[in-house]
């Protein structure tokens, strides 16, 4: 009896002190628990507090660049036509040196114009309460080429397109990306006229549009590079440009929910495919 | 011009006299003989077109430039006035400016404006354009006596 009491009372007092403990452990799991909760609670709102400041901050660079670039417009405007009123009026009539003086003063004036024309169009991205609706990408690559048809008769190039689709965009910025990526092509072509492919393939929901051309290509290494804003690879004599029209065209894709990309796998004989998606219509 | 009917008188109501000077020079290039008057304000516009001190004996002109931002009471008020007075309304108003507002085109025309041009940012274009006007409104169209 004894030693069954003994027993009972040994396992009685094991039972109490591994309840003790395990009820301890509990506590502090929970605790931990506890705290790890509001840790994660304090990261995703500081996460989202980030989130809001980058939102806030980017916003505020966008109306930046457009102020900047709207505001810069009217006092250049001043600079660059009295420049060229000087150049108008007294070129030849002063002496060599100052006669290079206000050629480079207007070159200089007329490239920031450029410069800024072309800002001020990045900057408008995006900018308007315009919904996207259903666009003709066909009726887009018709209005480029009309844009762009000096260019075009100047270099002879020669432009396919096959069937384009409807897609999820506003029609002047469209017609923007297909300018962009054209005058690219054109600019870009080396000695012989430029040939230039469009083209459209479904994806799903999504187009996938490619714009091919045989020019003088662009180095894998520079795939990225190119998207970015000012960015140029070429000398500024040898190929005039303020460094936007990519940047612009990846700021109008993203902005309709797509993507642009350089296609790298064809680039080794010289030929440059741009490829961009666009949303299509759903209910196709 | 072309009609040897002599010089016609323009008003041009400009505050940026920068911009007076390119419009000056565009007149002396192409050799527009028609007299350009230069008047910064809308309160002056308005003293000239009605001769009134110290503009006693302005002479009436065959066409108004007319800017839309102007100090005191900007060009928008001007073209207003002026279509409510009888004798003024039948002068030719070109709206010739550096906003390209929407609300501003529209509101111009609301306001029985002639015609409304953005001063071109090229300053050929911008030269070319005012021989344009020039031309279409004084040589071109016929405008009552």
């Amino acid at each position: 009896m004894t030693v069954v009491a003994v027993v009972c009372a040994v396992v009685a007092v094991c039972l109490a002190v591994l309840s003790l403990v395990l009820t301890t452990r509990l506590r502090r799991a929970r605790a931990q628990l506890a705290q790890d909760q509001s840790v994660a609670q304090d990261e995703q709102s500081s996460l989202q507090a980030r989130a809001a400041d980058l939102q806030r901050s980017n916003a505020e660079l966008e109306q930046f660049a457009y102020l900047a670039s709207h505001d810069l417009q009217e006092p250049l405007r001043k600079v660059a036509s009295f420049c060229q009123l000087l150049q108008r009026r007294y070129a030849g009539k002063l002496d060599a040196r100052a006669d290079q003086y206000i050629e480079f003063a207007v070159d200089g004036a007329k490239r920031m114009q450029a410069l800024i024309n072309d800002l001020l169009a990045f900057s408008r991205v995006g900018q308007t309460e315009i919904q996207p609706s259903l666009v003709s990408s066909d009726t887009a690559l018709t209005q480029a080429k009309a844009n762009l048809a000096e260019e075009i008769e100047k270099s002879g190039a020669t432009i396919e397109a096959g069937h384009l689709p409807l897609v999820l965009a506003e029609l002047p910025l469209l017609t923007a990306v297909f300018q962009n990526l054209l005058s690219n092509a054109i600019k870009f072509s080396g000695p012989a006229p430029p040939r230039i492919v469009v083209a459209a393939r479904q994806d799903g929901r999504q187009w996938q549009f490619s714009v091919t051309d045989h020019g003088i290509g662009v180095e894998p290494r520079y795939a990225d590079r190119i998207f970015v804003l000012f960015q140029r690879l070429n000398e500024r004599s040898a190929y005039p440009g303020t460094g936007v029209g990519l940047a612009m065209c990846r700021k109008i894709v993203e902005y309709f929910g797509g993507r642009i990309w350089l296609d790298t796998s064809s680039s080794p004989d010289g030929t440059t495919r741009f490829c961009f998606t666009l949303p299509g219509d759903d209910d196709e | 011009m072309s009609e040897g009917l002599g010089a016609v008188d323009v008003l041009l109501v400009e505050d940026d006299e920068g911009d007076a000077l390119i419009i000056r020079e565009a007149f002396e290039y192409y050799k527009i003989r028609n007299r350009l008057h230069v008047v910064t304000d809308g309160e002056e516009a308005l003293h000239f077109l009605r001769g009134e001190p110290p503009y006693t004996g302005a002479p009436r002109p065959g066409l108004i430039l007319l800017d839309v931002n102007l100090p005191r009471r900007d060009g928008l008020d001007v073209l207003a006035e002026l279509k409510r007075d009888p004798d003024l309304l039948v002068l030719p108003v070109v709206m010739l400016t550096s906003s390209r507002a929407e609300e501003d085109i529209l509101r111009s025309y609301a306001l029985h404006a002639n015609a409304y041009v953005s001063k071109p940012v090229d300053f050929e274009q911008f030269i070319e354009a005012i021989r344009q006007i020039d031309d279409f409104f004084l040589t071109l169209v016929r405008l009552p006596r």
